[in-house]
């Protein structure tokens, strides 16, 4: 099921003051593919999946499905399936309860499903039976049927709510931060997870998520938002090299990028004194971004740096180090740099097409 | 720093304590003791000897049967009355978003209202010539009823039931009305801490607001009943001052000697008043620990209720 | 979200219900704005013709209400001070302090959080009335001194005070007394107010102690004047006198809780109110 959204506006308003959550958000979601919102908080990434499910009318725009127009049809009425963030299973039913739930309980649904166990001729708990075992086994908790969500730990927690989510078969999958609320090792596995179960059942999921890494790893494609406009969207890897402003560019990456303050003159982009690449822009002052991993180490390089301290971040270690006109520059340390004393001086390059310009509104102009 | 021992702390509890001890736990105690004291004498402070004669001799007292009934009547038909409404009223007011601050006040009128004013109100309201009710009935042409008269009824009979049952239905819709306020707030503070995710996923599947209700709100708010059930009759149990404002310290209509709507606790005050004559005040202590054990049970359900249903949250 | 076909009814609904638990006011103001003879017709008429308002000076006239307002009030006033006093120390000493026993004495403020007052009454008759205080003050005020719920709500709220300013106190030298006046007190200044209004609505709708103890209607508070005044089982009872007492007792009430609402919430959903 194709997603697209039309110029989409939602906007809240509280005494009377109006806040523009979601403005004018275009783009198109590819069926079965898995898709990604990215973006700080407040960014009105959530926001657009609950219009997607249809649980916020739009203020303004449309959203289709497969090219039809949904924006005023009923939540129930979109085959749309949705984990919130804090999993919310009901307490007080056991796991399969909350699985079979909107199986029994939507008029829509269960009507449905009872005109199917009669052409079937089964009974209709014994055709809600078979599909809540058939989603138990994708999401892996056929143990765990008949206890209370409070015995579960968050990780099986949320398989259980995406089981209740797929369960209806819906045409759409939404998750809404589905990992924050899990431990950093826990993360991986899940994301893991959903990659999988998304793969096997090939249905069309968007989530949503504060934490790039996460985006980056298992999404076809990503679409990043800041207070409520889109920035850009794109497949991760070519979003993440070629960035189109500086909010994207500092957004992405493990490691801060650097943004730095350089000049140009006659197509030599220059830090201070020191050339470090070629650019077709006119001449004047730009602020540029590299990544910390594109600078290399270069006897002949043109960047020098005065090294001043050292990061560790587990198995990698970051070096900074000061520009001759006092910026600092933060790189990856390459087990071939065996020098390293602060005070020392090195000498790197940046790899080729990864120095990014930036115009005065942030947008890139060249990489080069 | 906090480890150490404060004995200053005794200080701070003396106060406390010393008011505790006079009035609450030498109460108890001595009421226990005194409710074993047959032919206990007040004035000279002396009995014939220890016995349950006052506890049989309640347990076969006419007056303190009625009590019995009237007391159980507020808690188990007034209540569960009471509560149904208060419910029916708080889900009204989580449904909407304005003025939700002006019912809440409105609603909690009563509560903060004088009982006596309140009675003596409603004793109003259902008299016969000059109340609200007749008038209100004679709109669909129905005879004035004598809710609270009766001059001059015998003790039994069919007379008597029909104003007893009259009564009893003052006394119910007067319950009902007091009763609303606590168990809105109560009800209401419930669900609101039901988290809202439960009902967007509800929406999202297509539950009707019927199912929703059933099978979603009602259980996750049965903590919450629970409290104010137990909690409710408790009170119930306490019901005095409010019947003596709407029967007047006869506690039943002009003509009436039999004590028609008295209550648990009325039936120890009574007893209490009349501390000059022989056994009075021992038949008190007797009626009050009985009443006293049966609170206690209730308080110490209603405090495991509470842990829970604050745990819940 | 929420479907908005079902606003409208619920209005409607909260109206009528609203209505309903007003009606009682209404006629009790329309009563006591009656002449004797509007208030005595049959069948009875909804809104008086002119308004009466000199029945409320008549109805004070009828029994010394002045009097009964003027000790009600000056009972409240020592009762919330006693036992706001009381109730900080205790709560304090239980919430901030450590010492042998704590938990037993904690344990029997919990115990008598249980015990209702109806059966404390009869003891405590008995003890004003060896004492020689019936009609008095103090036989008003002291049993109500000590509030084990209240003790119970604050030590709560007193108990969520960090750590962190205990210590910062004790290095600036603060001793406990002052930690308690200059630290906790005004950050638990709302759970004290919940308190204090509490017992003022207490104190001011009680009926039973009070009429025990005071024969006198010099000592009277409102709820026993009002009852005694127009408690005649035989001769008409002037209703419109009746009402416009009742009036002016509600009234008080009610603008004080119109005010301070927010208190009496907050101090039911923190577990409850003794019923």
């Amino acid at each position: 099921m194709q997603v697209v959204f039309e110029n989409v506006t939602k906007e809240f308003s509280s005494r009377g003051k109006t806040v523009k959550a979601v403005n004018g958000l275009s783009l198109s979601i590819k069926s079965g593919t898995l898709f990604g919102f990215l973006g700080p908080s407040g960014c009105g990434k959530s926001t657009s999946l609950f219009m997607i499910s249809g649980i916020h009318d739009l203020t303004s725009g449309h959203i289709l499905f497969d090219n039809k127009d949904v924006s005023n049809l009923a939540p129930e009425k979109r085959g749309v399936g949705m984990v919130f963030q804090n999993y919310a299973l009901y307490p007080h039913l056991s796991v399969r309860e909350n699985i079979e739930f909107p199986l029994v309980n939507s008029t829509i649904l269960s009507k449905q499903l009872k005109r199917q166990a009669k052409e079937l001729q089964i009974k209709f708990m014994d055709l809600v039976d078979s599909k809540v075992k058939e989603v138990a086994k994708v999401v892996e908790i056929t143990e765990y049927l008949y206890r209370k969500p409070s015995e579960l730990s968050g990780g099986q927690q949320q398989r259980v709510a995406i089981a209740r989510a797929l369960v209806k078969e819906p045409s759409i999958l939404l998750l809404d931060e589905p990992l924050s609320n899990l431990d950093a090792r826990l993360r991986v596995q899940t994301r893991d997870e959903i990659r999988r179960i998304q793969r096997e059942t090939g249905i069309t999921t968007v989530f949503v998520t504060h934490d790039q890494e996460e985006a980056l790893n298992i999404c076809d494609e990503i679409a990043i938002l800041d207070n409520g406009t889109l920035q850009q969207v794109g497949q991760p890897q070519q979003v993440y090299d070629r960035p189109c402003n500086i909010f994207v560019a500092k957004f992405l990456g493990s490691f801060p990028i650097n943004i730095l303050n350089s000049s140009v003159k006659d197509g030599n982009v220059c830090i201070g004194t020191m050339k470090v690449g070629r650019t077709t822009a006119p001449d004047g002052g730009y602020r540029i971004g590299i990544r910390p991993e594109n600078l290399l180490p270069d006897d002949d390089g043109n960047l020098r740096l005065t090294l001043t301290s050292g990061l560790r971040h587990g198995g990698i270690e970051t070096v900074e180090g000061t520009t001759s006109d006092g910026q600092r520059v933060r790189f990856v340390k390459n087990p071939s740099m065996y020098d390293i004393r602060f005070g020392a001086s090195i000498s790197l390059r940046c790899k080729k097409d990864s120095l990014i310009l930036f115009n005065d509104n942030g947008e890139t102009m060249d990489q080069c | 720093m906090l480890k150490k021992r404060d004995y200053k702390a005794y200080i701070y509890l003396l106060p406390a304590f010393f008011l505790m001890a006079v009035f609450i736990m030498y109460p108890v105690i001595s009421t226990f003791i005194t409710s074993f004291k047959e032919g206990y004498r007040f004035l000279t402070d002396s009995f014939v000897r220890f016995s349950f004669e006052n506890y049989t001799g309640i347990l076969e007292d006419e007056t303190f049967h009625r009590a019995l009934i009237n007391t159980t009547f507020i808690a188990f038909i007034c209540v569960p009355f009471s509560m149904l409404t208060a419910l029916i009223v708080a889900l009204l007011l989580n449904s909407i978003k304005k003025l939700k601050g002006l019912f809440m006040t409105l609603f909690y009128l009563p509560q903060v209202t004088n009982i006596i004013a309140a009675g003596m109100v409603f004793a109003l309201i259902f008299n016969n010539n000059f109340g609200l009710m007749n008038l209100f009935l004679g709109l669909f042409g129905v005879d004035p009823v004598q809710w609270i008269s009766g001059v001059g009824i015998a003790a039994s009979g069919e007379l008597y039931n029909q104003s007893y049952m009259r009564c009893l239905f003052v006394l119910f819709v007067y319950s009902t009305w007091s009763g609303l306020s606590l168990k809105v707030v109560l009800f209401l503070g419930g669900l609101q801490n039901i988290r809202k995710d439960y009902y967007q996923v509800a929406r999202l599947d297509g539950t009707s607001r019927w199912k929703t209700l059933k099978r979603i709100t009602l259980p996750l708010l049965s903590p919450t009943t629970f409290y104010v059930f137990i909690t409710a009759v408790i009170t119930a149990f306490k019901a005095y001052s409010s019947v003596v404002a709407l029967f007047t310290s006869t506690y039943g209509p002009a003509g009436d000697n039999t004590k028609m709507m008295i209550t648990i606790v009325g039936y120890i005050i009574d007893s209490l008043g009349s501390y000059l004559t022989a056994g009075a005040v021992s038949t008190a202590s007797a009626a009050a620990v009985i009443l006293m054990t049966i609170i206690m049970i209730l308080t110490a359900l209603q405090f495991k209720v509470s842990k829970r249903w604050v745990h819940y949250k | 979200m929420k479907a908005k076909t079902l606003k409208i009814p619920s209005y409607m609904l909260l109206i009528l219900a609203a209505f309903l638990v007003l009606i009682p006011f209404a006629w009790m103001l329309s009563t006591a704005l009656k002449t004797e003879s509007e208030a005595l017709h049959v069948p009875p008429i909804l809104f008086p013709e002119m308004p009466q308002f000199s029945n409320f000076i008549t109805a004070l006239s009828v029994a010394p209400f002045l009097n009964y307002f003027f000790n009600t009030i000056v009972v409240a006033f020592l009762v919330v001070v006693l036992s706001t006093v009381v109730t900080v120390l205790a709560s304090f000493a239980f919430s901030w302090m450590e010492f042998p026993g704590k938990d037993v004495l904690f344990f029997i403020v919990l115990g008598s959080m249980m015990i209702p007052q109806e059966m404390l009454i009869i003891t405590n008759f008995m003890t004003i009335a060896k004492l020689g205080w019936m009609n008095t003050y103090q036989a008003l005020v002291l049993p109500y001194g000590v509030n084990a719920f209240n003790i119970f709500l604050l030590r709560q709220t007193m108990k969520q005070i960090p750590t962190d300013l205990f210590t910062a106190s004790r290095i600036d030298g603060l001793s406990f007394f002052r930690f308690l006046r200059k630290v906790v007190l005004p950050i638990c200044k709302p759970t004290v107010l919940t308190t204090m209004l509490l017992s003022l609505i207490w104190v001011w709708n009680t009926y039973a102690w009070p009429n025990l103890i005071t024969t006198k209607d010099s000592l009277r508070m409102v709820s026993n004047g009002l009852s005694n005044a127009f408690t005649t089982n035989s001769g008409t009872i002037q209703y419109e006198l009746q009402m416009s007492a009742a009036t002016l007792v509600t009234i008080p009430l009610i603008i004080l809780f119109v005010f301070l609402r927010r208190y009496i919430f907050v101090g039911i959903q923190s577990g409850g109110i003794k019923g």
